[in-house]
Formats: structure tokens, C-alpha cells, sequence
């Protein structure tokens, strides 16, 4: 093959990942209310554990929150064809949800964690899904977010108890309530601009 | 029309079938990378066992980092030519690259501020490990990577409620069979993929 060739070639390959990025990301933005439920369910356990004191609080509102999840996602996704970047950030995303429904219960129910433990780790791995999704979708909002809670993991490791909880919330405000309905209203307008050019 | 459609879609999934034979071979080339980090860890978990000195970790991943950091930079030098990053390429480097982060982060944290104990450091390392292998190995539909994936997870539930010595067990056999051993054979799986492509050549 020539050198104009390959070069044509390479610059053919890179439109090609371009577009497919920007595929990634706008299907990645319909699933802004994965996002939002999951910050709902994590609020509502943190307050149920705080005022109720119900100690199943959290495997009650975690196994919810799947159960919607999945009966949506296979709503959702059964009218769809996957992309190669979907099932990336797709596999990130059901592993790190296999990983912690492994890790905190078995934690928990072992006695060898406190609520410290609970905010860093979960973080930490919080951080590492949205920092590699963004990575791979070259997302400067989802990467700000990994940068939050990769903050708040490292926060709770040497912060008092009240001031943990305040950071740990206002992370999962940010990079699960606000970014979801960024996401979703970036779909909504997406949408919107397609209805109108037909 | 509907010929046009399923030309598209075979075109795709074409492509989607060659992407991920060539991110199973970029993987494959990284192989000694799980080797490294396999032996880096038994260096470590000696160092600590036989000396009780509490730096060996810290010291031994600190150095482990610059190493592997030395000989990606001397590899890509060597390279002739440079290829362009993949998809499934790019989707691979980014999970490793943030778990690197993520546990550079949260374990010397634990570490400096006291919340560590062998079990939840075992959990911890093995519940991330088996995140960064369970979505390299689906993404790859690499049998052997998403078995890897769960014996870490085996090891983060034994690490939660074995004893000490049990959870030092798992991990080491863990280490053993998803560094070691998958490591040796992805280093084999590429060398045979090389030597079939010379022979074709």
C-alpha cells in the first residue's frame, strides 16, 4: 500500500472512532435516569439508615433500585442494536455493580466495615467507572465527576463523621442527580433537534 | 432497501468481530504486564511477611510503577511504527488506567489513616481486580479473562469471612492463577498469533 493510501486509511479509521465516540456518548446520555434512580436509592438509604435506623435500609433500597434497573434497561434496550463503545461502557458499568453487590454485603455481613470504609471504597469505585467511561467517551463532565468522588474517598479516609456524610451526599448530588438530568435533558434536546430536521 | 440494511448490519458486525479479535491480541501483548504485577505482588507479601516492615508495600508498588512505566516507554520506542488506538483498545486502557488510580488513591489513604486491616485490603484489591478483568474479559468475550474475574470475586467474599490464614491463601493463589497463569498464556496466545501471521506473510 502506498503512503497516501495508509494515510487515507488511518484518517478513514480515526472519523470512524470519532463518530462512533459521539454515538457512545449520546446513547450513553439516554441513560441519564440510570443515574438519577441510582442517587435517589442511595439518598433514601442514607436517610432511612440515619432517622429509621432500619438496619436492612441498604440491601432493601440497593436490591430495588436493581430491580428497576434491569426491568428498564431491558425495556429500553430490546429495540436497539449495540455498539462496540455501548458494550464497553456497559461492562464497565454491570461489573462494577457485580463487584459491590459481592464486596459491601459480604463486608457488612462479616462485621469488618464502618461507615468510613463504606464511603472510601465505594467512592474509590465509583470513581474508576466514571473516570473510565469518560476516558473512553472523552467526557469532560463525567471525568469532572470521577475527580468528586475520587475527593470524597480519600476525604473520608481523614475527615470526622459529619463532615464525611456532607461530601459523601453532595457526591452523590452532583455526579449522580445533576449529572443524570444533564444527561437527560441533553437527550431531550438531541431528540428535539432530530424531530425537527426530519 | 432491506438487502442495503442487512449489508450494514453484516458490515458491523464484521467489523465488531475484527475489533475484538484485535483487542484480545492487544491484550495478549500486554500479558507480561499481569505477569509483572503478579510477581510484584508476591515481592511485596514476602517483604511484609518476613521483614514486618510497614513501607514494603508502598515502596515495592512505587517501584513496580516506575519499572513497568520504563519498559512501556522503551517498547514504544522500539516500535518501528506507531498503530492507531482502537476502540475496544482505548475502552481496555481506560479501565486499568482508572483502577490504577482509584487503588493508588483509596490504599494509601486507608493505609495512612488507619482503617486497614489484611482482610479489607484483600477484598478491596481483589473486588477492583475483578471489575477491571469482568469487564476487559466481557467486552473481549475472553472466557479465560471472565474467569479470572471470578476468582477474584471468589477471593473478596473468602478474604470477608476466612481467617487470616485463609484469606492470605486465596489471595496468593489468586495472584498465582489471574496474573501468573493468565498472563503466561496471553504472552502465548500473541506469540502464536505473530508466528501464524509471519507464516502467512
Amino acid at each position: 500500500m502506498t503512503r497516501s493510501g495508509e494515510e487515507q486509511e488511518l484518517k478513514e479509521r480515526l472519523i470512524l472512532i470519532e463518530s462512533m465516540i459521539a454515538e457512545g456518548r449520546r446513547s450513553h446520555e439516554r441513560w441519564g435516569w440510570v443515574y438519577v434512580l441510582w442517587g435517589v436509592a442511595n439518598c433514601t438509604a442514607i436517610l432511612w439508615t440515619a432517622l429509621g435506623h432500619f438496619p436492612y435500609a441498604w440491601p432493601i433500597a440497593m436490591i430495588t433500585a436493581s430491580v428497576l434497573t434491569a426491568v428498564l434497561a431491558v425495556r429500553k434496550t430490546a429495540s436497539r442494536p449495540s455498539t462496540t463503545l455501548g458494550r464497553a461502557v456497559s461492562s464497565i458499568w454491570i461489573t462494577l455493580g457485580v463487584s459491590m453487590m459481592l464486596l459491601f454485603p459480604a463486608l457488612g455481613i462479616s462485621g469488618r466495615i464502618d461507615e468510613y470504609i463504606q464511603i472510601s471504597v465505594a467512592s474509590a469505585m465509583l470513581g474508576m467507572a466514571y473516570a473510565a467511561s469518560a476516558i473512553l467517551l472523552r467526557w469532560k463532565a463525567q471525568f469532572a465527576c470521577a475527580l468528586i468522588w475520587w475527593g470524597s474517598s480519600v476525604f473520608a479516609c481523614f475527615g470526622k463523621s459529619t463532615p464525611v456524610a456532607v461530601v459523601y451526599l453532595s457526591a452523590i448530588f452532583f455526579c449522580m442527580i445533576v449529572f443524570g438530568v444533564y444527561g437527560m435533558i441533553s437527550d431531550w434536546r438531541a431528540r428535539k433537534l432530530e424531530a425537527v430536521n426530519g | 432497501m432491506t438487502e442495503n440494511i442487512d449489508r450494514e448490519l453484516k458490515d458491523r458486525l464484521e467489523l465488531i468481530e475484527s475489533m475484538i479479535a484485535e483487542g484480545r491480541r492487544t491484550t495478549g501483548s500486554w500479558g507480561w504486564t499481569f505477569v509483572f504485577w503478579g510477581v510484584a505482588y508476591y515481592v511485596a507479601i514476602g517483604w511484609t511477611a518476613f521483614n514486618r516492615w510497614p513501607w514494603a508495600w508502598l515502596v515495592t508498588m512505587m517501584a513496580a510503577w516506575i519499572v513497568c512505566w520504563a519498559i512501556i516507554r522503551g517498547k514504544q520506542k522500539n516500535q518501528p511504527r506507531q498503530t492507531p488506538a482502537t476502540t475496544i483498545g482505548r475502552a481496555i486502557f481506560s479501565t486499568w488506567a482508572a483502577m490504577g488510580v482509584s487503588l493508588a488513591l483509596l490504599l494509601p489513604a486507608l493505609g495512612f489513616s488507619g482503617r486497614f486491616n489484611q482482610h479489607i485490603f484483600v477484598a478491596i484489591v481483589a473486588a477492583m481486580l475483578g471489575l477491571a478483568n469482568g469487564a476487559s474479559g466481557m467486552l473481549l468475550r475472553w472466557k479465560a479473562q471472565i474467569a479470572s474475574a471470578f476468582v477474584w470475586w471468589v477471593a473478596t467474599v473468602v478474604a470477608c469471612f476466612g481467617s487470616d490464614e485463609q484469606c492470605t491463601g486465596v489471595f496468593l493463589a489468586a495472584i498465582f492463577l489471574c496474573q501468573i497463569v493468565f498472563g503466561v498464556y496471553a504472552m502465548i496466545f500473541e506469540s502464536r498469533l505473530r508466528r501464524l501471521e509471519a507464516d502467512h506473510a
